[in-house]
This record gives C-alpha cells, structure tokens and sequence, in this order.
C-alpha cells in the first residue's frame, strides 16, 4: 500500500471495540484454559480411576500446601498491585516495580520447593502423581516467568509499548494468577486433609 | 504483535523486495496464503504417495510395489500412520484454513492485510518446520512413527511396543508445532474478522466463506488445548519415562483416547466448516441465486459447533466407556446429523430455480454435497453404539470418513482454488482439462470407496497388511474388491498430473483473468486481479449482504457489496 | 447346565447388585461418578467461555454504538 508517497483517500472507520492486542489475547487465555482444563481433568480421572488405596500413588509425600498458600499470597498481591496500576497510568510503573518481585518470589519459592520434593525421591517418573504435579505445577510456572518478563519488558518499555499490547500483558497475568487458586484446589487440596477425595474441578 | 494497525506494518516494505525477502519472508497475506497453498499441495501428494504404496500392498500383497519395493509390516503401519496424520494435520488444515483464510479473509472483508501480519509469517515458518520435523522421523533409526494417526498408548507410548525409538517423538514434535502454527493463525483470523471489516459490514454481511474460517478457528482453539495437554504428556512418557499413560505406575491408557478425541472430533467440523462456506459462495454466484436461509446456515453452523464438543466418545464405543454414557454420545452424536442435514438442504434449496451454470467450480460444489452426504449418512450407523460393536474399526469406518474428509480435503480444495484461481494468480484455468479432471477423480473416488463399504460390511478388518494369515478374510471375493479399490486409486492418482499441469502452466500462460470474472458480489472480486500488495486502491465501504444476486429491478444481474447504487 | 444358568438368573433378580461392575474399570462401587463429572465441565467449558467471551464483546460492541449515537465517529485514518 502507498502509504509512503501519496495518503490516498480512505473511508471513515469507527475505531476498534476492542483493541486487537486485547481481543487475540482473550482467544488465546482461551485456549489455554483449555490445556489446563485439559490436564486437570486427566489428573482428576487418573485419581478416580485407580483402585482403592492407590491413589494417591503409595510412597508421594503430602505436598507442602501451607508453605505454598504462604506463597500464593505474594502472587495475588502482585496481581493486586497490576490492577492498581492500570487505573493509574501515572502510577503504573512503580506498581509494576513491586508486583515483578512479588511475583518473582512466588516462582522462586516454587524452585525451592521442586528442589525439595525432588530430595525426597517424588520425581517425574517416581509415579503418574509425580509427572502429573510436576507437569502441571511447571507448566504453570514457566507461564508465570513468561508473564513476568512481558510485565518487566512493560514496566522498562513505558511508554514505548501501545495501550492495547500493554493491557494484553496485565491481562495474561491475570489469567496466570486467576489459575493457580484452581490447579492449587485440585492438586495440593488432597494433602490438605489425606482421605479426602481429589476435589472435581 | 506490536503493530495496532497493519498498514504502519507495512509502510517500511512498500519498496522493491528482493526475491528471497518476496517469496519466503514476505508479511503480506496472499504471498502466506500461497506458501501454504503450496505445501500443502506438496504433502498431498506425499499423502497420496502412501496411500498408492499400501493400496497396492493389500492388493496385491508381498509383491514389490513399483516405485517403492517390497512393503513390510512396518513400513505398511508406517504409511496408514502417516497418511492419516499428514492428511489430516498437513494437507486439509494448512490448504482449507490457513491458506484460504489467509487469502479470502482480508479481501472478503475490504481490508489491506491480517491485523498481525508478522504472526501470520511465524505462523506459517512453524508450520514449514513442523512438516520437515515430520519428514525427519522417516529418516531416523527404527522408521516413522507406526502406530496409527490416533497414537493411542501404550502402543505409542513405549518404544519396545512399537519398536521405534525416535518416530513417535518426533511425530509428536511436529503435531503440537503445527497446532501452535494454527493457534497463531487462528488468533488472526479472529481478531482480523472482529477489528478490519469495511465501514458498513455488518454481522450479516460477512460471506459464508469468512463465518465458516472464523468458526472453525474458534473450534480449533476451543479443542485443542486437552490435546496439547495430553501430547506434552505423551511426550514426558516416551522421552522422561512417566507414567500418565502407564496403568502399571497408576496411568490409564484410555485416557489419552479421551483427551485425543475431545480435540479430534470437533476437529472434522474445523475442517468441513471451510469447505461448507466455499461451497455456499460457489453454488451462490454460480445458479445467480440469493443464498437461502443466510441466519440459518449461520445458526446452523454455530450449533453444529456447540454439539460438536458433546460426540467425541462415539469413538471409543468399544474402549470400555460406560455403557450409559455410551448412551448419552449416540445420541447427541445422531443429532448432529441434522444441522448438516439442514446444511445440506439449504444449499439444494439455493439451487432451486436458480440459472446453473455448470462452471468447474459448481461441479467440485455440487459434487462435494452429493459425496458428503454419503458420508453423513454413513455416519448415523457408525453414531449408534449397537451397530458401532459390528462395524468398529471394519473398512465400513474406513470408507465412511474418508466419505467425509475427502469432499472436504480435495473437493472442497478443488472448488476453492478452481474458483479463486483467477483471484490467486491473475489468469484463467483451462476449463476442459479441469472438467476431465473432475470427472476422473470424482469417478475414481466412488471406485475406491464403495468396495470398502461392502468390505466393512462383510467384516473386513483395517490395519492388516497382509490378509493371508486371516484365511476368512483372504477369500476371492473379498480379494476382488480390494483390487478394485486399488485399480480405482491408480486411475484417479493417474489424472492428477492433468491438474498439477494445469495449475502450474496456467499460472504463466493462461488466459488473463479481469477482475470479476465470475461476476460475483464479495469485496474479494472488487480489486484487481491478482490484488496488489494493500489490496484494494481506495479500501471498500460496504452497502448490502454478500449475496445480492438477479435483483429485480437491475440491469446486472448481481450487485457488488461496494456499489453504493 | 440349563438348571444351574436358571438358578444363577433367579439369583441375580434377588440380588443384582454382585453383578454390578463399571465397564471402565471394573469397580463395583457405584459412587464413582468422576468420569461422567470431568465429561460434563470438560464439555460445558469451552461453551461457557465461548458464551462468555461472545457476551463480552457483544456488550462491547452495544457501548460502541450506544456511543457513537452520541458524538459522531472520531476520525482515525
């Protein structure tokens, strides 16, 4: 198109309704609840499936749920604190400064507590319960670290990154943070109180 | 991503390309639209490559296969794999979706490009990978992954079952990058259908064409994500050694089955929902008739997406599911049959009365309606779970989808690109070779699928390689008809050369098209053919519905969305 | 034979229920309804989230034009 040399003439066009940033990020949290809709419900079947007693596997730890609560708080902090900010533009670049290390705790602590479970012998492969929580929990992770990095690159690039793209990332880090109540639920509910059945998402 | 209007994107490209930059780094979206087009037709014919060799195998079986030598079993497993897979993941989505929704998108909606024009690049550069990425598991130690499209473990998922070690892994790799190339994909689609329409396009104003490619995009993304789950999870037992899948570690081998479904069956109405809105623009233009009943087709298509999440346990009627949930699926699985059906009727009604010009386009459309509905009904025998025990996994399946899924690969293909021929590239077709091209294929066809039907029926079983070890199914008879079938597929891969000739030749020598050669309404036949780079001189306002065909009270007997009189 | 298949059939009429297995995974107990529960979500999400994105933008869409009855269109080219 020619746009360089002569602007030719163009018809009137209402702007956007919704900012296709916005609306291509909406399609694709989308999707995304689905894959892990989609290994939520494999690991709820797996588990009332198994015979009596086995399941959880014999031998998987009761997972650390009262440490990781204890970290879920800073991740809905940070989430708090994103959604302070993008009320307040003038504001939003300090908010931004707090909610990245709020949130780069949660991660971190999940690091740590990987590490943790791994020393115990609860691996990948140890039973299906271990692949399934660390596929699950690191999936949400590195969905986590990614969500940081665009916040950070946002957070750098103020004012250099458009309005929409700019409320597609706080909005993929809502989704991060809206999601892990759900897969907490299901995968660390079950140590909460042994015995009780793993809860139907 | 970061562009908010895609014409900023391209005023640093306006000058001189070079070719390399032209051809394969191009962002504009009929140059995408064409490399897909491209390689799609490419893996067709590997597609049909395989399909040739195991044909002649099962006709003519432990005799060397010209062109490929003598077929083992696991060459034989190979193929059927790679056939199914490569046919479905590399041929009907890349031509049907990606390239004539890249293509038809934009200039069905008046607009100058995607709305991200740099996605839709890396969307087609990570589905080129993913077809190498399958080619490679040819070529590794042990052959290509052998053990069906569907992949089901334990047979997929453990080397020493299917002897493999590097193609099911590699296989995988490259279906879960082509789904994020569609992923990306499908997200511009959308996203352009919602934010680039010419001022005045209303909702119901779209062509069917875009409603159709906007649906089954929203299908894809809807079903997809269990399915990339459950191959991540696929992946880790092949390659890390888990148990997801490994009832011996607390797995379950059904539950991939599950999770490959909940994605595969809405998966066939990703595929013919294209088809359905080429076939509408087609059988429109060509018996000058108002589309009938445009609400409801569109209605009609929406349910038909919604039932299609509630089918995908038909399936595994004989896996062991719960015989009242296996209930439940055939039921909401014979019902589906009647959105199509009113599908079906809606197009019929559309030609009633209509001034049919039988162009090539109409006879792929016309034809893709009369195969499809066999395939449709077909399918109601398979739907219901008491008649499924007999005919499961008989020639009858077999015969039944590819009653569906060829229509939609190949038919459906072959109306599109007959019909925007002139569109892509700017010339005309020859007409008579494509008309004994059609005839050819569409005879052939019916001679390749129609034996398997009685095949299936008789009790055939598929996935056998070699029918002398089963002597009731080695009989004469039966013998017969799987010769036939072959016989059949030779004669139609015979005349597909007529059309690659066509195409190719006609690109450089054929007749010069004009802009509208069909005199059709879409904004698409308003620009130049072939649309330059921006598409359209002065972007389109939009005054009326697509389909304004023999309006009383004009001398034209259609009437151009754009025209404000 | 005949008489001990009778006395097998009178005997399950009076007490189906040692009959009784899930054809899924042969369990007895009737109570696991986990299956037909992940079906239903699994199935009713995508629907739900389609409605919902569909309602999000519509509601969109009747501001826009709520709006644009209000004040004429801003240019934007």
């Amino acid at each position: 198109m020619a746009v360089d040399s002569s602007p030719l003439p163009r018809p009137r066009r209402a702007p956007a309704v919704i900012e296709s940033e916005v609306f291509a990020m909406i399609v694709w949290i989308f999707a995304e609840v689905m894959m892990f809709a989609g290994f939520l419900s494999a690991y709820n079947l797996v588990g009332a499936r198994a015979p009596a007693g086995w399941w959880p596997p014999p031998g998987d730890p009761i997972l650390p749920w009262a440490p990781t609560a204890g970290a879920s708080v800073a991740l809905v902090f940070s989430a708090a604190l994103v959604v302070w900010g993008g009320f307040r533009p003038l504001h939003e670049r300090r908010a931004l400064g707090i909610a990245v290390p709020l949130g780069a705790v949660f991660v971190v602590y999940q690091i740590v507590e990987f590490a943790r479970l791994l020393s115990v012998g609860f691996t990948l492969q140890s039973s299906a319960g271990g692949g399934f929580f660390f596929t699950i929990v690191g999936a949400h992770a590195l969905h986590a670290i990614a969500g940081l990095g665009a916040l950070a690159w946002v957070a750098a690039r103020r004012g250099n990154v458009t309005e929409g793209l700019a409320k597609a990332i706080r909005l993929y880090w809502y989704f991060v943070v809206l999601l892990w109540p759900v897969i907490y639920a299901v995968i660390y509910g079950p140590s909460i109180s042994p015995g009780l059945p793993a809860l139907a998402i | 991503m970061a562009e908010s209007h895609a014409h900023d994107a391209h005023a640093h490209d306006h000058h001189e390309e070079g070719w390399f930059k032209k051809y394969f780094w191009s962002t504009d979206h009929k140059m995408i639209a064409k490399q897909y087009l491209l390689t799609g037709m490419l893996l067709g014919a590997v597609g049909a490559y395989f399909a040739y060799v195991f044909r002649m195998q099962l006709a003519f079986p432990n005799k060397p296969v010209p062109g490929y030598g003598l077929v083992t079993g696991a060459d034989y497993n190979a193929l059927i794999t790679n056939h199914g897979a490569v046919m479905i993941f590399w041929v009907a989505m890349p031509v049907l979706i990606a390239a004539f929704g890249n293509f038809l998108i934009p200039l069905m909606i008046g607009c100058d490009d995607m709305v991200f024009p740099r996605l839709n690049r890396l969307s087609y550069q990570i589905f080129l990978v993913s077809a190498i990425v399958l080619g490679a598991s040819f070529l590794v130690e042990g052959g290509a992954f052998g053990g069906a499209w569907t992949a089901y473990p334990p047979l997929s998922a453990k080397a020493e079952y299917n002897l493999t070690p590097l193609g099911p892994s590699l296989w995988l790799i490259a279906v879960a990058l082509e789904f994020v190339a569609f992923l990306l994909g499908g997200i511009n689609f959308v996203t352009t259908a919602m934010n680039s329409r010419a001022p005045g396009m209303k909702a119901f104003d779209i062509p069917m064409a875009v409603w159709m490619i906007v649906i089954a995009s929203i299908l894809f993304m809807a079903s997809v994500g269990p399915l990339i789950a459950g191959a991540f999870m696929l992946l880790f037992d092949q390659l890390l050694g888990t148990g997801f899948f490994d009832p011996d570690r607390g797995g379950d081998p059904v539950l991939w089955q599950h999770l490959f479904w909940f994605f595969g069956h809405p998966e066939v109405y990703v595929v013919l929902l294209p088809a359905l809105g080429f076939v509408a623009e087609i059988i429109t233009t060509f018996s000058r008739k108002k589309l009938f009943a445009y609400k409801t087709v569109l209605y009609t298509t929406i349910g038909t997406g919604v039932l299609s999440f509630f089918v995908w346990a038909h399936h595994q009627f004989i896996a062991g599911i719960d015989p009242r949930m296996a209930n439940v699926f055939t039921v909401t699985t014979v019902l589906i049959s009647i959105p199509i059906a009113e599908m079906c009727f809606v197009y019929i009604a559309t030609l009633y009365g209509g001034s049919i010009r039988f162009a090539v386009p109409m006879l792929w459309a016309l034809a893709f309606i009369a195969e499809f509905l066999v395939g449709g009904v077909t399918g109601i025998y398979l739907g219901a779970s008491g008649a499924d025990i007999y005919f499961h996994d008989t020639y009858f399946v077999v015969a039944h989808f590819h009653y569906t899924f060829f229509p939609i690969a190949i038919i459906g293909t072959f109306s599109g690109v007959t019909y925007w021929y002139p569109k892509m590239f700017g010339r005309h077709m020859n007409e008579l070779w494509n008309k004994v091209h059609f005839w050819i294929t569409i005879v052939g066809f019916n001679g390749i699928f129609i034996p398997l039907f009685m095949l299936g029926a008789s009790g055939d079983h598929r996935r056998i390689f070699d029918y002398s070890n089963f002597p009731e199914l080695a009989t004469p008879e039966l013998q017969q008809l799987r010769v036939f079938a072959t016989v059949s597929l030779l004669v139609m891969l015979a005349i597909q050369p007529v059309f690659l000739i066509n195409f190719f030749y006609s690109m450089f020598k054929g007749k010069k098209a004009e802009a509208n050669p069909w005199n059709a309404n879409t904004l698409e036949w308003q620009c130049p053919s072939p649309p330059p780079h921006g598409n359209f001189a002065v972007l389109p306002e939009v005054y009326r519905g697509p389909y304004e065909f023999s309006a009383p009270d004009r001398a034209d007997d259609f009437w151009p969305q754009n025209s404000p009189t | 034979m005949p008489s001990r298949a009778l006395v097998v059939s009178l005997a399950l009429l009076v007490l189906p229920r040692v009959a009784f297995a899930c054809s899924t995974c042969m369990d007895p107990r009737e109570g696991n309804r986990m299956l037909l529960s992940v079906t239903i979500v699994l199935s009713l999400l995508p629907l739900c989230l389609m409605a919902g994105i569909g309602a999000y933008v519509w509601s969109r869409v009747r501001r826009a034009e709520r709006l644009a009855t209000l004040s004429p269109l801003p240019e934007t080219e």
